[in-house]
């Protein structure tokens, strides 16, 4: 990520992104610091700085932001958000930029893993029968162990 | 005060004990609880790869509670924030409403946009109030320190909440607690992430942030951790002995369910609790209440 | 109370802004009548101090004495103190003007400021009594019939009975009255930010963070600032700058103005007086206002430290110190760094009264708070002064003052023909 160069630049990014929800007030940023002094991840692990991700974003790094490490790194806490005397929508816009991702190719496994299980099973951790046994030794409700909807709520998946 | 029970994914499966004792208060201080077995997920784990999805699963749950002309309460506060989020977006943003029904109508569902979305600990403090609690009291648990754990869902993003609690500052949870007797010990840090959310993603990081805060909740002398989501749950008490070999530290530290405390507080046995599907063990800590009674 | 028939101004508001407005007014011939809703004349700026090291920085605290000295000692004027407007009508060209004043207790043409009620009275400590903070304020002291006992039991009454001028009479009534009055000017000024209103910087929690108003206050009256906790001098204290403005969160875009400039003046000065003292300023940018800012901020430079960013959260330190958590740029890492103390810059807020103006006048409250006064209403005969109409340093309120005397002289005029 050292060599960053304006030509790789993408100057449509940033319209893209302050036309979609979590995107809409990203340019109004200040660069305060006020989102990376109050994120708890950046506290750990200097590799996400939500404030570096905005800026790159800002610029049309486009690749380098979609395509990085990263941005899966937010913990959606809404430190950031709740604070941001700009009101950005830091959060969501961090979403947003997941979303995109996701769309251009770059999802993480785990990421799309959740994802085929929720669209497949309805749930991201499928129940069984020996669930069930386990819910009824201690005088809890069974529960569907199939999920037919989500077949019909998602088709294409 | 009757609600649809909103259980989610990790409940079931992973959090036996908090549903366990959400449900065994619930029904003492008048909190009439229906199942609905439909439910299906809340659409939060979703958010980060497809919005849309996660709009689409959310708008499904709220329409089966509409059918039953239900409000929704929740244990877990993402299912809480996720829902939350959903059902403000469908009152007020038509347009989208409209694209979600042309796909909720295939399923034989249609939302109009009026169900509330609480989670337990809201409607306990709201709706159930103090004054309530307090009637059904037994036991002092004043010799318990208690640190609380609020999770960031069940307050933000603090503008679909219109108003409870305070984001930055937030005393329901401390209520609530304080009417066990329980001293509530402060610890910097005390609104700060789990680090859950990035487990699937970078565990080391999500320890590491697991990590600070039991760091600091030790520092400060607290006996337990108290509280309120699954999500939340799996990374104190679930992985606090991957943590302790991980970082080569050793903290001990019992981790309750808001529900379980209370349940505690109100008399309640150990195994109607389940305390017993704690995985860091509760028995020394409680030795004491349960010999008492 | 004067009654001419010439023409008569009403002036709103005892701060820098009015008084300035009625000295001008006064020295064109045109007699005003300031009221003060508190006990003293002088407004916020009386409490600012002198901020100079081995020579004067320029931080306008000098052109507040000169002020207050020349109100003083100019006969024509007319201050009512302890006073508020309550309505105002239209009555043809002219207003109609109501107002509450609560009792003097001290009358002005008597006491010459010898202090003996304020040494003897024995509820001091209560605040019975207290003492302008400037000498040119006059009188000097000020009765709070609230926290006095015996202004109620009519007992025991020592002020009253060591006063050698019998300028003490603590019986007083309130009083409502009014009066017609050709123009008003409206001078009420701003409120300082309240930093509660941002949890995470958790004021109330920590007995050593302040505000710049406090710091001010304290260098003012005792000369040097010393830690709340322990009474011992900081050795190293830190500056938070934009508290309050420059925040959409709380609706405050507008820049305060006055901050960057306040923040670190009184940094130079603590230098000055201690160099050994170790401070740093977080701030988001530097705003480059006021008379030769840019060479002071130069000097700063050379002895503080200029941390670009916003701490996050703050938390409890070691030995009541408050540990502060920020992002450094260098390192691209997190912080968490201890402070012995740590001053909040707070920003200039709309005044209290100014959306009861909008009312009562018809004027427009702007997207910001503060009082919008259009052409149209100084025909009316109402202006505004000073920072009543936005966020403004002392000089920059009293030339807004003399320009709304300007205005003021300017519709009498033209009344007039
Ligand atoms: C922390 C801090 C430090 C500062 N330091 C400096 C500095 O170093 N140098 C500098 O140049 N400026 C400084 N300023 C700015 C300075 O305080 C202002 O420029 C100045 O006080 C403005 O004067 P004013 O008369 O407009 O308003 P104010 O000072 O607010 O005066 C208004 C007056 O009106 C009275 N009033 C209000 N409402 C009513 C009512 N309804 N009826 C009757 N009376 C009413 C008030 O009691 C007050 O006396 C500082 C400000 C702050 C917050």
């Amino acid at each position: 990520m050292s060599d960053l160069n304006l030509k790789s630049a993408d100057a449509t990014f940033i319209h893209e992104l302050t036309e979609q929800p979590g995107g809409e007030k990203v340019r109004a940023c200040f660069t305060c610091k006020t989102c990376s002094a109050s994120c708890p991840i950046t506290a750990v692990n200097e590799t996400f700085n939500p404030l570096r991700i905005i800026r790159l974003a800002l610029y049309g790094f486009r690749d380098q932001v979609l395509g990085s490490d990263f941005i899966w790194l937010c913990s959606s806490c809404y430190s950031c958000q709740e604070r941001c005397p700009q009101g950005v929508c830091i959060a969501d816009f961090m979403t947003l930029l997941k979303n995109m991702a996701v769309k251009a190719g770059y999802a993480p496994t785990g990421i799309r893993a959740q994802k085929n299980l929720v669209t497949k099973d309805g749930r991201i951790y499928p129940l069984d029968d020996f669930d069930n046994k386990k819910r009824k030794k201690i005088g809890l409700p069974q529960l569907p162990t199939t999920c037919e909807v989500v077949k019909r709520l998602f088709p294409e998946e | 005060m009757k609600y649809a029970l909103f259980l989610g994914c990790t409940i079931p499966a992973r959090g036996r004990n908090y549903e366990l004792s959400a449900r065994k208060i619930a029904q003492p201080l008048g909190i009439d609880i229906v199942d609905i077995e439909d439910f299906i997920c809340c659409g939060f784990p979703v958010k980060t790869s497809d919005m849309d999805a996660a709009m689409l699963l959310g708008g499904y749950n709220l329409a089966l509670a509409q059918q039953q002309g239900l409000d929704m309460c929740t244990l877990c506060s993402s299912c809480t924030s996720a829902l939350t989020e959903t059902a403000h977006h469908l009152s007020e943003d038509r347009t989208t409403r409209n694209l979600i029904n042309k796909r909720l109508n295939k399923v034989g569902l249609q939302y109009e946009g009026h169900v509330k979305v609480r989670h337990f600990a809201r409607v306990l403090f709201e709706e159930v109030g103090e004054a309530e609690i307090k009637k059904h009291i037994k036991r002092d648990l004043s010799d318990l320190k208690i640190a609380i754990h609020y999770g960031c869902h069940y307050l933000k993003p603090s503008e679909i909440y219109d108003g409870f609690d305070n984001a930055e500052n937030p005393n329901t949870l401390d209520t609530l607690i304080a009417l066990t007797g329980a001293e509530v010990v402060d610890y910097p840090g005390k609104n700060r992430c789990c680090g859950g959310p990035v487990l699937p993603v970078h565990e080391k990081t999500a320890m590491a942030v697991t990590k600070q805060k039991l760091d600091d909740i030790k520092t400060a002398g607290a006996d337990a951790i108290c509280l309120i989501c699954p999500f939340c749950s799996v990374m104190y008490d679930g992985n606090q002995k991957s943590i302790e070999s991980e970082f080569e530290t050793e903290y001990n530290l019992p981790v309750l369910y808001l529900p379980q405390l209370l349940g505690l507080a109100m008399g309640y046995d150990r195994k109607e609790l389940g305390l017993n599907m704690n995985v860091v063990k509760t028995k020394k800590l409680l030795a004491g209440y349960f010999e008492k009674t | 109370m004067v009654d001419k028939k010439t023409d008569f101004i009403l002036i709103v508001g005892g701060g820098i802004a009015g008084l300035t407005t009625s000295r001008e007014l006064n020295s064109t011939g045109i007699t005003a009548l300031v009221i003060e809703k508190s006990p003293f004349i002088g407004g916020h700026a009386v409490n600012i101090t002198c901020k100079a090291t081995d020579r004067c920085i320029k931080c306008n605290d000098c052109l507040v004495e000169g002020i207050l000295r020349d109100i003083s000692v100019n006969e024509g004027l007319c201050i009512r103190t302890r006073t508020t407007l309550t309505d105002v009508e239209k009555i043809g060209n002219r207003f109609c003007a109501s107002f509450s004043s609560d009792p003097q207790l001290i009358d002005p043409g008597k006491c010459t400021n010898c202090g003996l009620c304020y040494e003897k009275c024995p509820g001091v400590e209560r605040g019975a009594i207290i003492r302008a903070p400037s000498p040119n304020i006059h009188p000097s002291y000020a009765i709070d019939p609230f926290k006095c006992d015996h202004c109620r039991d009519k007992k025991n009454r020592i002020c009253q009975a060591v006063c050698p001028e019998h300028a003490i009479e603590l019986d007083g009534e309130k009083e409502s009255w009014s009066k017609e009055v050709d123009g008003i000017v409206l001078a009420t000024g701003y409120e300082p930010f309240d930093p509660e209103e941002i949890a995470r910087y958790k004021y109330s929690g920590f007995s050593n963070m302040i505000t710049g108003m406090d710091l001010e206050k304290t260098l003012r009256s005792e000369g040097s600032i010393v830690r709340t906790s322990d009474g011992v001098q900081p050795e190293k204290m830190a500056f938070v700058q934009c508290v309050g403005s420059r925040d959409s969160r709380l609706g405050h875009e507008f820049c305060s103005r006055v901050c960057c400039g306040y923040a670190l003046r009184m940094g130079l000065r603590l230098v000055y007086d201690n160099p050994e003292i170790d401070i740093t300023v977080f701030y988001m940018d530097i705003q480059n206002f006021g008379k030769d800012f840019d060479r002071y901020f130069q000097e700063a430079r050379d002895h503080m430290r200029f941390l670009r960013g916003l701490p996050g959260d703050f938390y409890q330190g070691d030995n009541d110190s408050i540990s502060v958590n920020y992002y450094n740029e260098d390192s691209g890492r997190t912080i968490s760094e201890d402070f012995d103390m740590v001053v909040l810059s707070v920003g200039l807020m709309p005044g209290s009264s100014n959306n009861f103006f909008a009312e009562t006048l018809g004027l427009n409250v702007n997207e910001d708070g503060f009082l919008e006064i259009k052409e149209k209403m100084r025909d009316k005969g109402i202006v505004v002064a000073g920072t009543t109409e936005g966020p403004m340093d002392v000089s920059e309120s009293i030339s807004h003052a003399k320009r709304a005397a300007f205005d003021m002289s300017k519709f009498l005029g033209m009344v007039s023909k």
